[in-house]
């Protein structure tokens, strides 16, 4: 108990004397077992810009692994979009007690720069991945922009109806098609967001299909 | 608020680092020393350092610790197994060592730090970690010196003369019957000479008796309490002790080296793991799963403090404080650190009891889209969404998060243990 209590205090002195990696650290709710973790979305990614994590430490540790997932919303196949739960392996299998907070962070700003589809959180941002990359990482950086506050080029945006399209990384104009047709916005996005319509997947999803779906709703 | 309790956080307790030491410009290699000669586990000076089948070095608790949780080795993920830990006598003396120089060598380097700085004319920014250091430091040297003074000149005068006095007049009460001891250069205070045969000390008195009857000692009346003591000796050996007089002697024996063996406690019934523990002299008290962690701790802790080097072992009380530190940290804990986790688990089987109507209505709108999910969308999404709801129900240990995830975007496929 106290050598976990000894490990920890270290680890937060390590992240805080350690100015290189931009990692900070700080308690929540007065314990030092539940913490608040942030880093910065790594460069020449969409997710440049401040990304937070929440850390709880749990009895165990350090046999254990730390328990972390994103506060704050990000676009990732390995992230679920809607708790921020991650999935990564030394948070579970590949954990060994020689990993500390630091590295572990380290590894995740890692993960943001590299995706692994193959093995994803959430399966629709990974569908989304795999389709069309260019149009995710605009996804992904809006997200960054409109969640993590990151740097927007020129326009500022906030979080409304307008957004609900490039949230869910469609195209306004495939939207716009299917609303004309006098169904629900949402209801449009929804779907189409279900059907990964995007990218190349466009042309081999007839527009029936898109109705049929619409209309099981 | 958060910025501020880390800061006092730090402060309050007095941890020792690597970081202690300045950088690798100012002070190359003390970093690394520092860091080389702790425990990748705990990050403390190596206690009771033992080595893996691997090579790699952790205290003996540490690695005990990791061995019960998985049985790999934390750096290279080798294999590794309790039987095959091997202690390390050089590292822990090296650690000793190191321990007793580290505020002496911090304090140095501190000094040369401090005095560069004033040579550059930069003035010296604000070090909370060094000052601090180097106001424990004198401490700890007084304590080293005093230590290292101890067995010099003033008490090995104190064992070399008087101790033997009275050692030897209790020994040689019965032989020294006239009153006054005359003193010969050999003996200075009890009378005795050395044997020219053998060698031992003998009364000057009786000295052409002894050489008489053939180097034979009298027969040394052996005084009440030694008697006694000889006699409950041999009963130590014989009679197998019970209860209080049997811990008694495990306290006060602290010589012994046989390492407690592992138990299965599945086949145990929860008299017989109380009667281990009593075995022991610990509580008794609690519910099964507490029996067996504080037996299990207890033979962690009483086995890895075998593997100190004999100097450096810890005493049986000592071992017993660090118990009653285990089970207040416990107790801590199930009150009011863990509350929390408890809460959320709390929440999560009454979530899923008030949600089971929408789990069920989602689960429902699941299954029929499949026949006309679009053909680019592979057949199992439905039947891993149906896998992921049911391993959500079953699993206690899931995450509150992993739950709402599922609950409120019906579409998001949660893959937490399955994947990974």
């Amino acid at each position: 108990m106290d050598a976990r209590l000894r490990r920890v205090n270290k680890e937060i002195a390590d992240c805080k004397n350690d100015k290189s990696t931009n990692i900070n650290i700080e308690l929540i709710d007065n314990s030092p077992f539940h913490l608040r973790g942030s880093f910065e979305g790594p460069e020449d990614t969409p997710y440049q810009g401040g990304h937070f994590e929440d850390i709880v430490i749990p009895d165990s540790y350090p046999f254990q692994p730390v328990k972390m997932k994103f506060i704050t919303k990000v676009y990732h196949p390995n992230v679920s979009s809607a708790s921020g739960a991650i999935c990564l392996d030394i948070l579970k299998d590949a954990w060994s007690p020689v990993l500390t907070l630091k590295s572990t962070l380290i590894s995740l700003q890692s993960l943001l720069c590299s995706p692994e589809p193959n093995d994803p959180q959430d399966a629709e941002v990974a569908k989304h991945y795999m389709t069309s990359r260019s149009s995710f990482e605009e996804t992904a950086r809006y997200w960054a922009q409109v969640y993590a506050g990151a740097p927007g080029k020129g326009k500022v945006p906030k979080v409304g109806a307008q957004d609900a399209v490039a949230i869910a990384g469609l195209e306004k104009a495939h939207v716009d098609q299917f609303e004309a047709l006098g169904f629900e916005r949402g209801k449009v996005i929804d779907v189409l967001r279900r059907l990964n319509y995007r990218g190349a997947n466009v042309a081999s999803i007839s527009e029936d299909k898109v109705v049929e779906e619409l209309l099981k709703n | 608020m958060g910025k501020n309790t880390v800061h006092d956080l730090l402060n309050n307790a007095d941890i020792q680092d690597p970081l202690d030491f300045p950088g690798r410009a100012d002070a190359p290699g003390l970093r690394d020393l520092d860091g080389a000669l702790r425990c990748k586990i705990c990050q403390e000076l190596f206690e009771a350092p033992v080595v893996l089948a691997c090579g790699h070095c952790f205290c003996s608790l540490c690695a005990r610790n990791q061995i019960s949780e998985k049985a790999v080795c934390p750096v290279c993920w080798k294999p590794a197994s309790e039987g095959h830990l091997r202690v390390n006598p050089t590292m822990e003396e090296a650690v000793v060592a190191w321990k007793g120089a580290r505020a002496y060598v911090l304090r140095l380097a501190t000094d040369d730090r401090t005095r560069q700085n004033t040579l550059r004319g930069t003035p010296e920014s604000s070090h909370p970690r060094p000052t601090k250091k180097r106001k424990t430091s004198p401490d700890s040297e007084i304590e080293l010196i005093e230590s290292v003074s101890g067995p010099s000149s003033p008490r090995r005068s104190h064992v070399g003369i008087t101790k033997p006095k009275s050692k030897s007049k209790a020994r040689f009460t019965s032989i020294e019957r006239s009153g006054e001891p005359f003193s010969s250069p050999n003996s200075p205070d009890d009378g005795c000479v050395e044997c020219p045969a053998c060698a031992r000390q003998v009364n000057a008195s009786l000295i052409n008796e002894h050489l008489d009857s053939g180097c034979k000692m009298p027969p040394t009346k052996i005084t009440d309490a030694k008697e006694k003591d000889e006699w409950s000796k041999l009963f130590a050996g014989k009679a197998p002790k019970k209860g209080k007089d049997r811990l008694k002697a495990d306290v006060n024996d602290d010589d012994t080296d046989s390492p407690i063996p592992k138990v299965s406690y599945t086949v145990l019934k929860d008299k017989q793991i109380r009667d281990l523990l009593a075995e022991h002299d610990l509580l008794t008290t609690g519910d099964r799963p507490l029996l067996i962690a504080r037996h299990q701790r207890w033979v962690s802790v009483y086995n890895a403090n075998l593997d100190h080097m004999s100097t450096q072992r810890k005493r049986q009380a000592e071992l017993r404080a660090e118990m009653r530190r285990w089970e207040e940290g416990r107790r801590a804990t199930s009150n009011s650190g863990t509350a929390r986790e408890v809460a959320l688990s709390i929440n999560v089987s009454e979530y899923r009891r008030e949600n089971k109507a929408e789990f069920a209505v989602l689960v429902e709108r699941a299954k029929p889209k499949k026949p006309s999910l679009p053909s680019n969308l592979p057949q199992p999404q439905g039947q891993v969404k149906k896998d992921h709801t049911s391993i959500n129900e079953a699993d206690d240990e899931q995450s509150v998060a992993d739950i709402t995830a599922t609950q409120e975007n019906g579409m998001v496929v949660i893959d937490v243990d399955s994947e990974a």
